[in-house]
């Protein structure tokens, strides 16, 4: 398992964090080494004592003063307010509500350079290789994890399955070469199965990460 | 005994009838037009103008091309070439998907009006409530009344139940993908025509015959445009032959295009499908406008609307 789907604290079958956490952790490529600026919250600048916390806590509130807790109650509910008719002032709120609410994602810039998110235009173009792996909808990999469970309700076989979607071309090539990047990564060969129908590749385990690696030095 | 002549909470037949008919006629009514086209709301929303075609990005190999015809004369007449999107006529086909939307189409407005009566029914209807000898000392046998299922011109007890409707929708996006695969399957074998306009010199169908014979047209052809309104001469030519069918495209759907043998496209009906396909295929709420509970597609009401001016 490692979607976070069963992270939701609603339902009935509730993993606990511990045990997440392990399977999230089985492979030695989700460990270790930062690859972004998200989730850096750092114990050890958390201050040791209750007193010291107090002060600095303290030195906060000095710095915001009444900035933190607003003198006056503000009137959500009952706003007083008049709607006009103009529709050039409707034109803004129509924009507002046109980008508020896509239909569908902007197609993003078409510059060489990454983002600061790591995201990047595709670099390569149908026909640079033998297959093509084409973006999904809203510009990311087609790589996507799920619980693989048996049709037949008596057999009760699980197991994680990594999905590539949306490929063209050559499938069975992209297969050995993804098999030899993750022999070279772990010494070790991964069950796959090719659908050539529904142009799919799936692979036993949680190998999302080191797919996307894949495609990044790709070019997709 | 047999309390007839109390109150019946069970629904009789014309009572359960009219409660489906009023539960579904919502969705009845919306699936009047085809079955398989966006939903009403999008009629305000401008996204043709939005959509930029070129950078979405093409599938692997070379852009699918298709020759420009025009019906003015007899003989082929070709007059250009037209580069076809891929992820609308160029998708690796699977058949399944046309199989579940031509399966779909056939039995989602089908209902099966087998009723039999129980005995309570055939009491209201024929009478028959009370016990026809008194239990004991007849010398035959014993019975409530003449209507329990072992008698002739009785209730049934376990039998089909009042009308039953075989509505059903398939998910909003296998119904895109069946129009996307039986498109690359009709122009893979060759049934595909695009053709510049839909004018034609004469009303006679002659014309019409002489036409599919030369060009090697099939024997039933589906002609598509983007407006519901078609030219006069075509419309009194084709009104005689019944293999020869016009179409707008909001009616397009997998089951004719299967029906018939070829289909004929205008340039102006090729440019709106695709655009609208590739909306579909690259639309992010779908969710909240295809999402469907037991009365038919979601609407998405916002209260601001009451605001917006009347122009």
């Amino acid at each position: 398992f490692t979607s976070t789907r069963d992270m939701n604290v609603y339902s009935q079958s509730r993993v606990l964090l511990s045990q997440w956490r392990r399977s999230v952790l089985a492979l030695p490529s989700c460990r270790g080494f930062r690859e972004n600026e998200n989730f850096t919250f750092d114990w050890d600048k958390v201050p040791d004592t209750l007193e010291k916390e107090r002060k600095k806590f303290e030195e906060y509130k000095e710095l915001l003063g009444d900035a933190m807790v607003p003198k006056e109650k503000m009137n959500i509910e009952n706003i007083e307010y008049t709607a006009s008719q103009d529709p050039k002032e409707w034109a803004h709120v129509q924009h507002y509500m046109d980008v508020s609410s896509p239909r569908f994602i902007p197609v993003p810039d078409k510059d060489d350079e990454v983002k600061p998110s790591g995201f990047f235009y595709p670099k390569v173009k149908p026909g640079d290789y033998p297959y093509f792996v084409r973006r999904s909808r809203s510009w990311l990999y087609p790589v996507y994890v799920r619980e693989y469970t048996h049709p037949v309700p008596n057999d009760t076989t699980k197991f994680t399955v990594t999905d590539i979607k949306h490929v063209d071309g050559d499938i069975f090539k992209l297969r050995e070469d993804i098999d030899k990047f993750l022999y070279d990564r772990y010494e070790r060969e991964f069950i796959a199965s090719v659908s050539e129908i529904t142009r799919k590749i799936m692979y036993r385990g949680n190998v999302e990460k080191d797919i996307k690696d894949f495609l990044k030095l790709k070019g997709f | 005994l047999i309390h007839f002549y109390k109150r019946s909470k069970v629904m009789l037949a014309k009572a359960r009838l009219a409660e489906v008919l009023r539960r579904r006629s919502s969705e009845f009514i919306k699936l009047g037009r085809s079955a398989s086209t966006l939903p009403a709301n999008d009629d305000q929303f401008d996204f043709l103008s939005s959509f930029d075609i070129k950078a979405h990005q093409a599938r692997y190999g070379n852009p699918q091309e298709v020759w420009v015809e025009s019906l003015e004369t007899v003989q082929p007449n070709f007059t250009g070439i037209r580069q076809l999107h891929q992820d609308v006529f160029a998708v690796y086909p699977r058949i399944d998907l046309i199989h579940k939307n031509v399966v779909w189409q056939t039995t989602y407005s089908k209902v099966n009006y087998a009723h039999a009566k129980t005995v309570r029914e055939m009491i209201h209807y024929f009478g028959g409530g009370a016990k026809p000898w008194p239990q004991k000392r007849m010398g035959r046998a014993r019975h409530g009344s003449i209507r329990s299922p072992q008698w002739k011109d009785g209730g049934k007890a376990h039998g089909p139940r009042g009308p039953k409707s075989f509505y059903h929708m398939i998910p909003y996006h296998t119904r895109v993908f069946g129009l996307t695969h039986t498109l690359t399957v009709k122009f893979i074998q060759d049934d595909i025509h695009v053709v510049k306009d839909l004018e034609i010199p004469t009303d006679d169908p002659d014309f019409i015959h002489e036409i599919i014979s030369s060009r090697g047209w099939g024997k039933s052809t589906l002609v598509v445009d983007k407006d519901d309104i078609f030219p006069r001469n075509i419309t009194a030519a084709t009104d005689q032959i019944k293999h020869v069918n016009l179409m707008p495209l909001y009616g397009l759907n997998v089951l004719s295009m299967l029906k018939h043998h070829t289909l004929i496209l205008t340039e102006s009906a090729v440019e709106e499908l695709t655009k609208k396909i590739l909306f579909a295929l690259n639309r992010t709420d779908s969710y909240a406008r295809t999402g469907l509970s037991h009365c038919g597609p979601k609407p998405v009401d916002l209260k601001i609307e009451k605001h917006r001016p009347v122009v």
